[in-house]
C-alpha cells in the first residue's frame, strides 16, 4: 500500500496518494514496518503541501522520530526536508536555512534537498550562494549522463527560478539538452517532466520565448489547484498567458493561485501572485483598463494576505 | 493617480509581505512597478534601504567587517559586499564611519529588525 501511494505521487495522483499512505499510517505501529511507514509518511506529507494543506507539526515530528528510529540517513534526509519545505513556504528562511543545512549535511548531494534550498538563497537575493547549489547539484550529471533521473528536471526547475526572481536570465543558461533529455524519454515519470515543464515555464517569459510559454502552459494546465516543488501552479500558469496578452486569463489563474496561497498560509508565493496580478492589470495602460483593475482589486483587496 | 487607492493598497500589500519576509528581489519588483505608475514606493526605512540592507548596516555600525557580516547573516561575504556597497551609495556615505552615525542618527540600532 505504501508503494502503491508512491506511485500515484509520482504520476500526481495527490488525493489517492493521501488516502494510501493514511491507510498505511492507520496500520497499528506493532505490525508496521518502520520503513514502510517512512514512506507513507513522505508521501502523506508531499502530496499534502502539493494539495495546499501542508503537514501539522505533529507529523512532521513523527516522520522525525520514526526515520531516526530506523536509523537510515537517506529517511532521515527526507524528514529534515519536510521541515524545510513547510518553513520555507512560510517565508521563515532561517528556519529553511537550518533544516536545510542539517539535512545536506545527512545525505550531502541528495537531488530533492538541493533543488529546494536554492529557492531560500535565490527569494533573500542570495543568487550567489543558489548557484553554487546549483553547480552542486549539476554536478553528477556531468559526470554521469544515464537516465532522466530527478537531478535533470531539478536543474532545469532551478535555473528558470532563478532567472525568475531575479528578473533577468541567469548564469548557467537554462540546461536545454536536460530538458530535452527529460521530456523525450519514455521512462521519464510524470511528476519529474512535471518539474521539467516548471522550469521552462519560468524561463520562458523571463528570455521572451512565447512558444515555450504556450506549450509549458499546454503541459501544465492540468496540474491548477496544485502545489509543486517550488510554487503554486496557478501562479505559474498566469504569468504563461500574459507574455501572449490574455490578461483575462490570466487574471482568472491568479486569482486562484492567491486563495489557494490563503488556504496553505504560503505568504511567499502569496506576495509573488500580489506583484504578477498588479503587473498584468496595468499591462494595458489605458484608462479604462486602469478602472477596470482598480474595481478588481477593490473587491479582493480586503481578503487577502 | 488620486483614484487608485485600491490598486496601492494592493500593492503595498505584497510589498509588506516582501519586505516582513525579508525577499529583496520580489520587493524590487514591485518598486519598480511602483515607480513606473510614477509614484514613491513606501519604503518602511530611509533612503530606499530594503530589509537586508537595514541588517547590514546594524552589523556595519557595530563594527563588524564583511566576513563577519556574511557568517552572522549566513551569506558570501562577496554578497555582505554587494549589500555594503548599495548601501554606501544609497546613504550617501564615504564610510563605514559614516554609515555607522547615518545607523545612530536614524535610530536603526540592533532590535530594530
Amino acid at each position: 500500500m505504501a508503494q502503491a501511494a508512491q506511485v500515484d505521487y509520482y504520476h500526481e495522483r495527490l488525493l489517492d496518494a493521501i488516502e494510501k499512505a493514511k491507510q498505511v499510517l492507520a496500520i497499528p505501529l506493532d505490525e508496521l514496518k518502520l520503513a514502510n511507514e517512512c514512506d507513507a509518511r513522505y508521501i502523506y506529507c508531499m502530496s499534502s503541501h502539493g494539495i495546499g494543506e501542508p503537514p501539522g507539526q505533529q507529523e512532521l515530528t513523527s516522520f522525525i522520530t520514526v526515520s531516526e528510529r530506523l536509523g537510515n540517513r537517506l529517511w532521515l534526509h527526507f524528514a529534515l526536508w519536510q521541515l524545510e519545505y513547510t518553513a520555507r513556504f512560510r517565508g521563515d528562511w532561517a528556519a529553511a536555512r537550518q533544516f536545510g543545512q542539517q539535512g545536506m549535511a545527512v545525505a550531502p548531494g541528495g537531488p530533492t534537498l538541493l533543488s529546494t534550498v536554492q529557492q531560500t538563497e535565490a527569494e533573500t537575493g542570495e543568487f550567489d550562494r543558489a548557484e553554487e547549489l546549483l553547480q552542486v547539484l549539476m554536478t553528477p550529471m556531468v559526470e554521469n549522463p544515464v537516465n532522466p533521473t530527478f537531478h535533470y528536471s531539478a536543474a532545469v526547475m532551478v535555473t528558470g527560478q532563478n532567472s525568475w526572481i531575479a528578473g533577468v536570465p541567469r548564469e548557467p543558461a537554462l540546461p536545454h539538452r536536460y530538458t530535452d533529455f527529460v521530456l523525450s524519454s519514455p521512462f521519464a515519470i510524470p511528476l519529474f517532466a512535471s518539474v521539467t515543464d516548471i522550469g521552462r515555464a519560468l524561463d520562458a517569459p523571463t528570455t521572451g520565448n512565447l512558444d515555450t510559454c504556450q506549450s509549458a502552459y499546454k503541459a501544465l494546465e492540468r496540474l491548477r489547484g496544485q502545489f509543486i516543488s517550488v510554487m503554486a501552479i496557478d501562479r505559474l500558469l498566469g504569468h504563461l498567458p500574459l507574455a501572449t496578452g490574455n490578461v483575462p486569463r490570466t487574471v482568472g489563474h491568479f486569482d486562484d493561485s492567491l486563495a489557494f496561497c490563503a488556504k496553505a498560509g504560503f505568504r511567499p508565493d502569496a506576495a509573488w501572485t500580489c506583484w504578477g496580478l498588479a503587473a498584468a492589470l496595468l499591462e494595458r495602460t489605458g484608462d479604462g483598463d486602469r478602472r477596470r483593475a482598480e474595481e478588481l482589486l477593490e473587491e479582493r483587496a480586503p481578503d487577502r494576505d | 493617480m488620486a483614484t487608485d487607492g485600491g490598486l496601492r493598497n494592493f500593492w503595498r500589500k505584497g510589498l509588506r509581505i516582501a519586505t516582513e519576509l525579508g525577499m529583496p528581489p520580489l520587493q524590487q519588483r514591485i518598486e519598480t512597478l511602483i515607480l513606473g505608475m510614477g509614484e514613491a514606493p513606501a519604503s518602511a526605512y530611509p533612503d530606499g534601504l530594503i530589509q537586508r540592507e537595514v541588517e547590514v548596516l546594524i552589523l556595519v555600525a557595530t563594527g563588524k567587517t564583511d566576513r563577519e557580516i556574511g557568517e552572522e547573516l549566513v551569506i558570501t561575504t562577496r554578497t555582505a559586499s554587494t549589500h555594503v556597497g548599495n548601501i554606501l551609495n544609497k546613504i550617501g556615505a564615504a564610510n563605514r564611519t559614516e554609515a555607522a552615525t547615518y545607523a545612530a542618527s536614524h535610530g536603526l540600532g540592533a532590535g530594530l529588525t
